[in-house]
């Protein structure tokens, strides 16, 4: 009945590496499994002879025009060494988003270690990115343009706050967003059975209510996994942006 | 996003729907402090699993791998697969329309050609009928002609041999009529006169008379 | 809405956080116990302000303030596809 019992963590086999628990839990299954899905749907689908393409490869086909064209539009030309970077990162939050659809399947976008992990990543790859393109020059990134000098001991430190909370927000919006619809869903159905619990005609009249609302729920979760990925790739495609052209 | 709101705004609108809202949250409210409770007594492990230390590095370490397989599988077989299929629609597809261009001009020349050549037949029938048609006329003409030749010169004979009976049988009147005014005049006058002189009377009074 | 008040709502908090956890940090380098843990959290409420502002104000994710009008199709935020002008970037280099 724990609302929150569905983002533990269960150990399926042990894997010590170097005295740390790295054990195969549910939330490795399920990478792998996003993993396998999203390896079979790019490959196994398309078939390099067939000029009319079927419905997975459209499908895939759809992936890889969406996330190239996002690309090109948001992070420029000079971005498509990226490419395979930004559509993997899309893929694996994407189905990681809708796997968790999947009942008693694990969400492992609901957990802020693998958000933040991934965040950080993009983070860290980013300013390297500004670093080595741009050099020293890259401190001007914290200096607003348009502003007098004096101000600059008040902007700077705010901007660089600004600047290292990219990660942050960047990995809290999906894991907030990811665990909040699972609650809810999770929420609602414990309603269902406590009613039902009640054994009288009432409770079991009442009890359809919070089913309505799941499916109405299930169907705006579905929309949130597809925004959130969305969200997350297409901001670190704007990330990538800025640290190559360092406006 | 749009969707979303969409969404949110038709069911804000349906009455059904939000009065079931009402009821849900009523309910929410009212059974989560019961469930708070209950989760209370129940002990167990408190807290967000999301915050449990002993769980991270688990989570980073698959992380990691699970990215790196898909990121290397993507780069190395799945994108460059995904990547020829399209170029070589799209190639197949401009040689297609490249070949169908060429198929449309040569279609274009070898219709021009069948067109100039049918031209060329119908001046040539048009030539053929009426040459055979002023031909035909010729031969007709030529024919009536002749037949018009014929015809006059028949005549003309006819004519000319009417004339000749003609002009015997007047010759043949005015010796008659004359031998008849000396045979007249020397038996009612018994008078003797001479032929060439009736003879001119005869033909005087013919000529009144005609 | 919902999602509105909740993308802000990270935006606050992460630069909060951040500003938290480094006066913090400066503090237990430093010895200087609540100096820098107010300091950073002023700095991380004005990092919050800065990041609502150009959240809202359409200056996109980016740090820095460029001119709103020249990213005009950042506007919304990151769920509306901007579509980048040609010429956006050519502006963003002479800026």
């Amino acid at each position: 009945m724990d609302p929150l019992h569905q983002f533990s963590i269960k150990p399926i086999f042990t894997v010590v590496i170097g005295g740390t628990d790295v054990s195969f839990s549910n939330s490795s299954l399920s990478m792998m499994a996003v993993v396998l899905i999203v390896f079979s749907l790019m490959t196994f689908s398309v078939k390099s002879k067939s000029l009319v393409p079927g419905r997975w490869q459209s499908l895939a086909e759809i992936f890889y025009e969406f996330i190239s064209r996002m690309v090109r539009d948001n992070a420029g030309h000079d971005a498509k060494p990226f490419f395979p970077f930004v559509i993997t990162l899309f893929m694996f939050i994407l189905c990681g988003n809708l796997l968790g659809m999947v009942p008693g399947a694990f969400t492992f976008t609901s957990h802020i270690v693998v958000t933040f992990s991934m965040a950080i990543f993009v983070f860290s790859m980013v300013t390297l990115l500004a670093i080595v393109k741009h050099g020293i020059k890259f401190l001007t990134f914290f200096m607003p343009h348009g502003v007098p000098l004096w101000m600059a001991p008040l902007l700077v430190p705010i901007e660089i706050v600004s600047y290292l909370s990219r990660p942050i927000s960047l990995s809290v919006r999906l894991f907030a967003n990811m665990m909040a619809g699972h609650t809810m869903l999770k929420v609602f159905a414990g309603f269902t059975i406590m009613m039902m619990g009640s054994g009288t005609a009432l409770g079991y009249a009442a009890g359809v209510v919070p089913v309505v609302i799941n499916v109405a729920l299930i169907g705006f979760e579905i929309g949130v996994a597809l925004l959130q990925a969305y969200v997350f790739t297409i901001l670190t495609c704007l990330y990538i942006k800025d640290a190559l052209e360092l406006h | 996003m749009n969707i979303i709101f969409g969404v949110a705004d038709y069911l804000s609108r349906s009455r059904l729907i939000r009065t079931l809202a009402l009821v849900a949250l009523v309910l929410a409210v009212t059974t989560v402090g019961a469930l708070a409770s209950g989760g209370g007594e129940h002990g167990g492990n408190a807290g967000l699993p999301q915050l449990n230390p002993s769980t991270m590095m688990t989570q980073i370490f698959w992380l990691i791998v699970s990215f790196l397989v898909l990121y290397f599988m993507l780069f190395g077989v799945a994108l460059p697969r995904i990547e020829e299929v399209l170029n070589t629609r799209e190639s197949r597809i401009s040689w297609d329309i490249t070949k169908a261009d060429e198929i449309r001009n040569e279609s274009n020349a070898v219709l021009a050609s069948t067109e100039r050549m049918l031209s060329r037949t119908q001046a040539q029938a048009r030539e053929i009928i009426s040459r055979t048609s002023s031909q035909g006329q010729a031969s007709g003409k030529l024919l009536m002609d002749r037949f018009d030749r014929e015809l006059t010169r028949s005549t003309r004979e006819a004519e000319g041999r009417i004339l000749a009976a003609k002009n015997a049988a007047l010759g043949e009147l005015d010796k008659t009529a004359t031998d008849l005014a000396l045979q007249v005049a020397s038996r009612l006058a018994a008078v003797e006169i001479d032929r060439p002189q009736v003879a001119e009377a005869v033909k005087v009074a013919i000529k009144q008379r005609n | 809405m919902l999602s509105l008040a909740l993308r802000l709502g990270t935006e606050i908090l992460a630069a909060l956080i951040v500003g938290t956890f480094g006066g913090v940090m400066l503090d237990s380098w430093l010895g200087t116990k609540p100096g820098f843990l107010i300091v950073g959290l002023i700095v991380g409420i004005g990092g919050g302000v800065a990041n609502i502002y150009r959240a809202v104000g359409g200056y996109g994710y980016a740090i820095g303030y460029r001119d709103a009008q020249e990213d005009s199709d950042h506007r919304q935020n990151a769920t509306a596809v901007p579509p980048a002008g040609p010429n956006a970037s050519e502006h963003k280099g002479e800026a």
